[in-house]
């Protein structure tokens, strides 16, 4: 693999650092101004390895001297969590209104077609903003927990604890944002959304009929643990006559009439929402990532969640369960020899399509596929389509002069955000530019599933050639140098070119490194074929040697003997770890072979001459 | 201010390193003494080069005053009575730097009432007159160190500000050792509270100072074949997560000082013709040294998590 995270990553947080502490303060907000979305992003550039990729800061004693030099500009290793403790807090302070509410608002990151958004429409909530600060909370708490252990002083002791408990509220409360924005839109087979979702489908020919049908019944078990659905958003009656069709996933905000979650925690007033009960296929993914987060190994063993939080995840796990099943079966339907899934651009049921969509239901369908069937095969199919995927975006491929696949990267894909509107001023947009980062990720990820050695090197040979493309895409002057993201660097075809950093792009890139450190921290692949090889290798080497000590060789003087010990401890070693690392113990016994060759040729010589 | 250099170990550079921090704090203009504590077998005099005085002084050194033999203990300048060139003549700028020697063929002796009171008036006159006394004890728990802990508690001395350094190599053993001089039973805190200190308030005042580090990222290890310097990274690492474990990290580091050829074969003060002129000293380990000098009186870095 090409990509070095540790290093980048070490060079990200150098830059995150020079670009955001000044004159001992942390500067707030990149290109879009400050929001709680952007601000968190900013600050899990630094979070992010620390906590997820063993870039240990919570244990001032252990941390690598290399991090603290990166980070110097904030302190010494002890002042550095202190500082990071601090930046959080103020963070936690900045997004709680006076009444203690969290506040999730997207303000900076909405756009409109150029009429002024209200004071009332920047303050919706959004989910991107709950699932981000999922991410960040269980960072800032775990974090926390970890830290409180090098700790003696009592005032730093309640930073700490104060800390904890405001990281907690707003967890609860994206939580609870979750389960109030999780949506299930109904329709008929004969509306125009039920039959975009048949014409997705349908890719090989059958009668409308037939196609519901099958549907229907392979998300038999999905629509019976709708049932269970009973707290929040999305709760449906009408799922079971026979001409219905569903879609479920997330909204961009909380859903219109969203009934309040009731919760023994004190997170403020529940805001009424406006968001059409629609999945959107963005948030959805964003949703679903962050949910996952809430039950990791690190999540569970430092206990991360309280028992509140720990109801509420399991409310959410169950719409995580439904979407991913949902999702997996849709991306791949039918018998077959062609997926929806395969069939790019995807459609939604709004009837916009973008190779973007098909990327996110890719990351979808994959995490579908790995829990209920996983086999390589599947896999690879999805990751022919990353491959194309990246190929139509001009990753992998150079672009045309006035190409239209362009608009993916700069501006990116609008999302409108249906209803926005429903306040006064005008329809707000989304606007998602995060294409090349999500495809390194995507693609770790699958290269991570992948069994067979092959597979997985096709897969980590195409994150290495899209890191190329974010490479070039890095800003190049000034304070953000290093960060993200200047795509005017990649396209010529751009003119556009800015000063100060996109936390939103930058935070996906470390997301992406992040993946890929938790890749190679898993031991090579093995491949059987390798491993036989290996051990008729070792037999042969093995065999050779005892033939070597039966015909007394090693009572030969001291330097034969050194050379049979030395022989004797490579057979060793390979033996050991012949299941483990085929390869390197080939390596071992064939040099193991040409020592003992070099004993017989000399000796073949003798005979010969006589 | 008080500093007390202690160590498990004998042979930990705990002398020797204290010395030369005291040699570069006077250098930085300081005025210091180093009171030779180590009654077993003292040997400042030999680390200044003061050849009268190499195993301790027949004239009245600290022991007989203890003792309460004589009202004075030795004294000696270093500026003036050094027998090495180098060190002769004090640099413009530079602070006082005096020697109190031990007696030779003292031994160490159990404390008494008597004992701890004069130690106590010592350091209370030493405090007037320096800005640093530096009282180097023996290795391990000794008398000597129950004996100071017993007059720093006494109300005289209760203004007198006073830090204790702890000395080890960068081993495991030493490591270990450290720790237990610190934590363990009858350690540094448990005579300290047993003395009268407050327990917390005494681990502020601690710190640990690694000596006879090697860096395994240093330039210097190039001679090192590839798996040599892999094992060495492992087993530094190894270490680090032993001494987070033993409360020896770097939460409680001041400083380490670096293997140094001329601290290994004589244990002397480096001075900074040694390191220019002569070019015999590594400039690396004066600057941790003189590092040292600095960190010991700068509040900031005392401050605890």
């Amino acid at each position: 693999m090409r990509i070095q995270p540790r290093q980048e990553l070490l060079e990200i947080w150098a830059a995150t650092v020079r670009s955001s502490w000044q004159d001992g303060k942390w500067q707030w907000g990149g290109r879009d101004g400050p929001n709680s979305i952007s601000d968190a992003e900013q600050l899990l550039c630094l979070l992010l390895p620390a906590t997820q990729a063993d870039f240990g800061l919570d244990r001032p004693d252990e941390t690598a001297d290399e991090m603290i030099k990166v980070l110097r500009p904030l302190g010494n290793a002890t002042q550095i969590p202190l500082v990071l403790i601090q930046v959080l807090t103020e963070y936690y302070q900045r997004y709680t209104d006076k009444t203690g509410t969290p506040v999730f608002s997207g303000r900076t990151y909405f756009q409109t077609g150029g009429a002024e958004p209200t004071e009332q429409q920047l303050e919706l909530d959004i989910v991107d903003s709950f699932a981000m600060s999922i991410t960040l909370s269980l960072a800032a708490i775990g974090f926390a927990r970890v830290f409180r252990g090098a700790v003696r002083r009592e005032e730093i002791l309640r930073e700490i604890a104060e800390l904890e408990s405001m990281a907690n509220i707003r967890l609860t409360a994206a939580m609870v944002g979750l389960l109030r924005s999780f949506a299930v839109n109904v329709f008929d087979v004969d509306s125009d959304e039920g039959q975009a979702l048949c014409r997705t489908l349908n890719q090989s020919d059958l009668p409308q009929r037939q196609i519901v049908a099958q549907l229907r019944r392979r998300l038999r078990e999905t629509i019976a643990s709708f049932r269970e659905v009973l707290i929040g958003s999305g709760q449906v009656a009408d799922l079971d006559s026979a001409n219905r069709l569903f879609e479920c996933g997330w909204s961009w905000g909380i859903v219109r009439d969203a009934p309040d979650v009731e919760t023994t925690e004190p997170i403020g007033r529940q805001p009424a929402g406006v968001a059409p009960e629609e999945p959107y296929l963005y948030f959805t993914v964003i949703a679903i990532d962050a949910i996952e987060e809430l039950f990791t190994e690190r999540t569970r063993i430092l206990g991360l969640l309280n028992d509140e939080q720990q109801r509420l995840a399991r409310a959410l796990q169950l719409r995580w369960d439904l979407t991913r099943g949902y999702w997996a079966t849709v991306a791949t339907f039918g018998d077959g020899h062609r997926w929806p899934l395969e069939d790019i651009p995807w459609r939604t049921t709004d009837r916009e399509a973008s190779d973007y969509y098909t990327l996110l239901v890719t990351s979808l369908a994959v995490k579908g596929l790995v829990l209920e069937r996983g086999a390589d095969a599947e896999l690879s199919r999805v990751g022919s389509v990353l491959e194309e995927l990246a190929n139509r975006a001009r990753i992998t491929r150079r672009p045309f002069d006035q190409d239209p696949a362009l608009a993916l990267h700069a501006p990116g894909v609008q999302v409108t955000l249906q209803n926005s509107d429903q306040l006064g001023g005008p329809v707000l947009r989304w606007t998602v530019s995060e294409f090349s980062a999500l495809l390194l990720q995507r693609t770790s990820y699958i290269g991570g599933l992948f069994s067979d050695a092959d597979q997985r090197a096709r897969m980590l040979d195409l994150a290495d050639r899209v890191w190329d493309h974010l490479v070039l895409r890095r800003m190049e002057r000034g304070n953000a140098r290093s960060l993200w993201d200047q795509p005017a660097r990649a396209f010529g075809q751009f003119e556009d070119y800015y000063d100060a950093p996109s936390w939103y792009y930058t935070e996906r890139v470390v997301q992406s490194l992040v993946t890929t450190v938790k890749i190679l921290r898993r031991p090579p692949l093995r491949s059987d074929r390798l491993t036989l090889h290996a051990l008729d290798l070792l037999n042969e080497a093995e065999h050779l040697y005892d033939m070597e000590l039966l015909s007394g060789t090693a009572e030969a003087g001291p330097r034969m003997q050194q050379t049979l010990q030395i022989v004797r401890v490579n057979l060793r070693r390979a033996r050991e770890i012949v299941h483990e690392r085929p390869g390197t113990a080939a390596a071992l016994t064939s040099s193991v072979l040409r020592s003992l060759d070099e004993l017989n040729a000399a000796r073949r010589d003798v005979s010969e001459a006589g | 201010m008080l500093i007390f250099a202690a160590s498990d170990k004998g042979g930990t550079g705990r002398s020797v390193t204290s010395s030369n921090m005291l040699y570069r704090s006077a250098l930085q203009g300081t005025d210091v003494c180093y009171l030779d504590f180590d009654f077993g077998s003292p040997t400042a005099g030999a680390i200044f080069n003061i050849d009268s005085v190499v195993h301790g002084t027949r004239r009245g050194g600290l022991h007989e005053y203890l003792d309460g033999a004589l009202a004075e203990p030795q004294r000696i300048e270093v500026w003036t009575e050094s027998d090495r060139p180098s060190l002769r003549n004090r640099p413009p700028g530079a602070g006082r730097l005096v020697l109190l020697p031990g007696s030779i063929g003292g031994g160490e002796f159990p404390t008494s009432r008597e004992l701890v009171e004069r130690c106590a008036r010592l350091f209370l006159r030493l405090e007037e007159e320096f800005d640093l006394s530096l009282i180097d004890l023996s290795a391990g728990r000794s008398y000597a160190t129950q004996m100071v802990l017993a007059a720093t508690a006494m109300p005289e001395l209760r203004s007198v500000r006073s830090r204790w350094l702890v000395f080890h190599r960068w081993t495991r053993q030493h490591v270990l050792a450290a720790s237990g001089l610190v934590y363990g039973t009858r350690g540094i805190l448990d005579a300290g509270a047993r003395a009268g200190h407050d327990r917390d308030d005494m681990m502020n005042r601690l710190r640990f100072v690694r000596t006879a580090v090697v860096d395994p990222d240093s330039p210097e290890l190039e001679g090192l074949q590839p798996a040599q310097l892999a094992w060495l990274r492992e087993c530094n690492q190894d270490l680090l997560e032993l001494a987070s474990n033993n409360r020896v990290g770097r939460t409680m580091l001041l400083g380490s000082v670096p293997l140094d050829p001329v601290l290994q074969w004589r244990e002397q003060l480096i001075s900074d013709n040694d390191v220019y002129a002569r070019r015999i000293a590594n400039l690396e380990t004066v600057e941790a040294f003189s590092a040292l000098a600095k960190l010991i009186v700068d509040d900031a870095a005392w401050e605890m998590l």
